[in-house]
């Protein structure tokens, strides 16, 4: 188990390394001088040049790469932001409890909401409350997060003022911000969690668990519910990756200072150092969780744990 | 022994031929018996129909003005079925005028995107070996990373424009249809009726366009249907967020933008493009289940 985990945080340097220098390279290419956005536009032409030089920028781009890396790697050093002079890694560290009380809060949100309505709706197939779940569920799957932050904000924040709308005092902050992020993924879940029950529903051991006298409870909870989780939870932690893009949004409707903002503005700005640190940061995230997902998918199926190895 | 082999083609050729055309008639068959998919269809033509069909009714720069004295006009105003904006310009025309874009440019970027990833995805799983693992480890890079902010990314390099976005919204969906198709692929390559047509002495030209693809390219095209749906999202997200198609060009998520501000007294302006947003998506998510279901109702629930 140590070796696999351990062979899989060393494959995870390369696709960070990949990710890292495309970024670079994106950023570099970015219309606009840094120097010039340090400096203001009244800067003269001289001081400019010399802050470029300072700088490195006017060194080939693969050469800027390579000592941004190095002083990474031997330093831990991220830079200072173009705009605000403060290191990045201080930034990140105001904007990342924001950022991971919506990820997290939502994730928690999608689970707990969809997984009992999805065996609950394969439980009762074609019932009228089926029906009702799967097109509520359809319908929310087509609104984008953005669009239902926004309906939702009117509705609990402005028409009824249960909510806050904006900023993130307290809990109640983040009730519509949690609901923003996951509405899409939750209502994905649903269905997924619906028909992976329904085809683990009509498999032979749950007929044989019927026909042996088991209650329909352990049935659905101890045979097929544990079958029928597993592919779950692997959309799961695919999930998490798309709601980090999603957290972008959600910040962004509800003006929350998180990493998501940060990237915005920072793309806008041109700030590169901004960016690399915002973006690199939410990849080892996701690539942190993808791990955490295979390893619990392990603890539920012991077919896989022979593929550890 | 030339003559069995190529009279034992033939035959395998003409089954399959038969086949392929009773298998088209089963896929629609089953499709027309889907009703929510059959809504999202008709749902998908008459927008398509409405938005692309009001290019020959109107033209932008006449139709949708500035007429300050007529902003904020509810909806159901003479004149103004859908009202007007906080500049007085017509809603629904604008609606129209937006899914024009939206939906042209959902289409065009599935359509590169599939042309590119398809290649690569085609190479990959052709050729195997280093080359395979060459390619998908460059792939697993892209999609390490969620596809939103590879896309602002890009439109940050290209500078925010119709052309741009569509570049950074292709480019960033080229790695999962490159998975998509290499694993069609993969999972057909292996059966035993390319393997009957091989010993046949089929040529590899015929294997590939008569037996790989016709069987491989299922969940291709439901993928590349529930794609177009999330590039439209995606499209309206950017926009929406100040990256993509910018004000005053009548994009769903720019209006949608542009309307938040006044949701307390007008939401119908956030509501409007947002509904538009919502049932494009929800057509192409309909019409990509019933696809899924039409073309392998084994795994139908």
């Amino acid at each position: 188990m140590i070796k696999y985990i351990v062979r899989r945080l060393l494959s995870m340097i390369p696709v960070l390394l990949g990710i890292s220098f495309i970024l670079f390279m994106i950023m570099s290419y970015t219309p606009g001088n840094p120097a010039v956005l340090i400096l203001g536009d009244s800067a003269s032409k001289q001081d400019v040049q010399a802050l470029m030089e300072d700088m490195g920028l006017n060194d080939p781009v693969i050469v800027q790469y390579f000592s941004y890396m190095k002083n990474v790697f031997l330093h831990g050093d991220f830079g200072n932001s173009y705009i605000s002079k403060l290191p990045v890694t201080e930034e990140l560290a105001a904007r990342l409890p924001i950022t991971v009380t919506i990820a997290v809060g939502a994730m928690i949100v999608m689970v707990v909401i969809s997984i009992p309505i999805g065996i609950f709706s394969a439980v009762r197939q074609y019932s009228i409350l089926d029906n009702a779940t799967m097109l509520m569920a359809m319908i929310l799957c087509s609104m984008p997060s953005f669009f239902f932050g926004l309906v939702a904000m009117l509705i609990f924040a402005l028409r009824l003022g249960w909510l806050p709308s904006l900023g993130a005092g307290s809990f109640k902050h983040f009730i519509l911000p949690w609901f923003t992020c996951s509405s899409v993924y939750l209502a994905q879940l649903i269905r997924m969690t619906r028909s992976n029950m329904l085809e683990v529903i009509r498999a032979d051991y749950i007929r044989t668990a019927r026909s042996k006298g088991a209650p329909e409870r352990s049935v659905i909870f101890r045979h097929a519910l544990r079958n029928a989780l597993l592919p779950v939870i692997t959309i799961l932690g695919i999930n998490f990756g798309a709601m980090c893009g999603g957290a972008v949004m959600t910040e962004s409707v509800f003006s929350l200072a998180g990493v998501g903002t940060m990237i915005v503005s920072g793309i806008r700005k041109r700030d590169t150092p901004t960016v690399m640190i915002a973006i690199l940061f939410v990849a080892v995230m996701i690539s942190v969780i993808n791990l955490l997902v295979d390893i619990v998918n392990t603890y539920i199926d012991p077919r896989l744990r022979s593929s550890l190895r | 022994m030339n003559d069995v082999s190529t009279i034992a083609a033939d035959i395998l050729e003409e089954s399959a031929e038969t086949k392929k055309r009773s298998q088209l008639s089963y896929i629609w068959f089953r499709f027309r018996k889907n009703k929510l998919a059959m809504l999202g269809l008709v749902l998908l033509l008459v927008m398509a129909a409405l938005s692309f069909g009001s290019m020959f009714l109107f033209r932008y720069e006449d139709t949708i003005v500035m007429d300050v004295r007529n902003a904020f006009l509810d909806p159901g105003s003479p004149g103004h079925p859908l009202g007007t904006d906080h500049y007085g310009r017509d809603m629904l025309y604008r609606l129209l005028y937006g899914g024009r874009l939206s939906l042209s440019m959902g289409f065009a970027i599935v359509a590169f995107s599939l042309l590119f990833g398809g290649l690569i995805g085609a190479v990959s799983a052709y050729y195997g070996g280093q080359v395979d693992n060459v390619l998908m480890r460059v792939m697993d890079v892209f999609l390490a990373l969620p596809q939103i902010l590879m896309a602002m990314a890009i439109v940050a390099v290209l500078g925010s424009s119709i052309q741009n976005l569509m570049m950074a919204l292709t480019i960033s969906n080229v790695p999962k249809f490159a998975r998509i198709v290499r694993s069609s692929i993969l999972q057909v390559r292996g059966l035993e009726y390319i393997e009957a047509a091989k010993s046949c002495g089929t040529g590899d030209g015929r294997i590939i366009l008569r037996h790989i693809v016709p069987n491989a390219i299922g969940p291709i095209i439901v993928q590349t249907t529930l794609q177009i749906a999330h590039s439209i999202t995606s499209i309206a997200s950017l926009s929406f967020i100040g990256l993509g198609i910018q004000s005053p060009m009548a994009e769903w998520g720019t209006m949608l933008s542009e309307g938040k501000v006044y949701m307390r007294q007008y939401s119908y302006l956030m509501f409007e493009p947002g509904f538009a947003i919502m049932l494009a998506v929800l057509s192409f998510n309909l019409v990509g289940d019933g696809l899924r279901d039409a073309l392998d109702p084994r795994l139908k629930n």
